[in-house]
């Protein structure tokens, strides 16, 4: 039984969609729940990620822990983690096929030329589970770089991967950033506007960074002379507001935030799509709160 | 020779110790209706929502929710209520509530992603 005013509903528009890249917006809810999603986004999604580093041979120029630390960071697909419990909690002694995924790297340099050992030649045992390595689109060598060797140099290492999230360790992490910003809400005031003059006009169109503001040198009733052409564009800079305080206009412009609308921004390692990685978040949420009712239900109980 | 002999296991993080408890209850001595939750190994993510939440509800009178120290994970949530409620009722409500708004987001991130992505199927 609610006894709130009205219960929230909240929606989602997406703005863009790719492969390790995702703009949504997210409105009629509170910061706290935006707040909570991204937080967890960075630090409760579970993924793959070595975590254990056997080093059978190493002649190169990086010591063995700076390997290691390198091996650990390089991002793993990720899309099966439901399939895998943490190496904590499963039955086996110490790891199993339930619980990780084992990698090896063989490379040694025999000719005169240096030989770049990349995420490339890491060899995962299972399918679902691979490096990822740079996208087809960048320029230069694909596989993250792990070291280099010279003439008569190599390395041999067992790796294990495990399961993990951000909390424990930041190669954990799904996500390069996810942040989420106030939808900008900009408002001229028409009157003001027709007291300036032309030049007043232009300057105070210029002085927007990001061109919030477009003149029209002709205006007609549906495009002003000063009209907003992108107000998704502010970055709350305030510079429109310094320059209208300048000409002895401080009403002429208001700038404020929408402050139950949220633009987010997912970018991912490539370990999970941007969806894959919001949906876990969600899922993480509720599984929580769930958990949480549940004790609650114990604790009232005794 | 490790610079970080005393620092705990970052598991402990999320994980609840073998006697511990995830919530513990204590009725306030001094007010009526008044009630502290200690919500172990968890932090702002939810602690934030939970007091949101709390200060929607028309019985409540107060919430304010505070995470002691940073190296200790959990917060502590004080509620009042009105005398015909009880802040273990309100606490209850808020967290159904929030369970409802999170899956009210999922189905709408979902329809939003088979709107963009049309009859192609999602590949989860």
């Amino acid at each position: 039984m609610p006894s709130v005013a009205h219960p929230r509903q909240p929606n989602v528009e997406i703005l863009e969609l790719r492969e390790d890249y995702m703009t949504f917006i997210l409105s009629k809810t509170d910061v706290s729940v935006a707040n909570a999603l991204r937080r967890i986004m960075i630090a409760e999604v579970p993924t793959m990620a070595i975590d254990l580093v056997e080093i059978e041979d190493n002649s190169s120029v990086l010591h063995d822990e700076f390997i290691s630390h390198r091996l650990g960071l390089i991002p793993l697909s990720s899309h099966q983690m439901k399939k895998f419990h943490y190496t904590r909690d499963c039955s086996c002694q110490v790891n199993c096929e339930n619980c990780s995924v084992e990698f090896s790297l063989n490379v040694s340099c025999m000719d005169d030329s240096a030989r770049d050992v990349t995420s490339l030649d890491l060899i995962s045992r299972s399918h679902d589970v691979q490096p990822v390595h740079n996208d087809e689109h960048s320029r230069g060598a694909q596989g993250i770089l792990i070291v280099k060797l010279r003439r008569g140099q190599g390395i041999r290492v067992r790796a294990i991967a495990k399961k993990g999230t951000g909390k424990e360790h930041a190669k954990w992490s799904p996500v390069a950033t996810v942040t989420f910003q106030y939808d900008p809400d900009v408002r001229l005031n028409d009157v003001r506007v027709m007291e300036l003059t032309e030049q007043q006009k232009q300057d105070f169109v210029g002085s927007c960074p990001t061109k919030v503001y477009r003149y029209n040198e002709q205006p007609t009733p549906q495009h002003p002379s000063i009209e907003i052409e992108d107000a998704g564009k502010c970055m709350y800079c305030m510079e429109c507001k310094k320059k209208a305080d300048e000409m002895g206009k401080p009403d002429l412009v208001s700038v404020n935030q929408k402050n139950d609308r949220f633009i987010f921004t997912v970018e991912t390692t490539g370990a999970l799509r941007p969806e894959e990685v919001f949906l876990s978040a969600l899922e993480i949420l509720k599984l929580k709160l769930d958990f949480l009712h549940r004790q609650m239900q114990e604790t009232q109980l005794s | 020779e490790e610079a970080w002999m005393n620092a705990p296991d970052r598991f402990e993080l999320f994980t609840l110790g073998d006697n511990e408890k995830k919530v513990v209850f204590t009725k306030d001595t001094k007010v009526r209706d008044a009630a502290s939750f200690i919500i172990a190994k968890e932090d702002h993510t939810l602690g934030n929502i939970l007091r949101m939440q709390l200060l929607r509800d028309k019985e409540v009178l107060f919430a304010g929710y505070k995470v002691p120290h940073p190296l200790e994970t959990h917060f502590v949530v004080k509620i009042q209520t009105t005398p015909t409620s009880t802040p273990m009722v309100a606490i209850q409500n808020s967290i159904s509530e929030l369970i409802s708004e999170a899956s009210l987001i999922e189905e709408r991130f979902k329809a939003e992603l088979q709107r963009k992505r049309g009859p192609e199927q999602m590949y989860m």
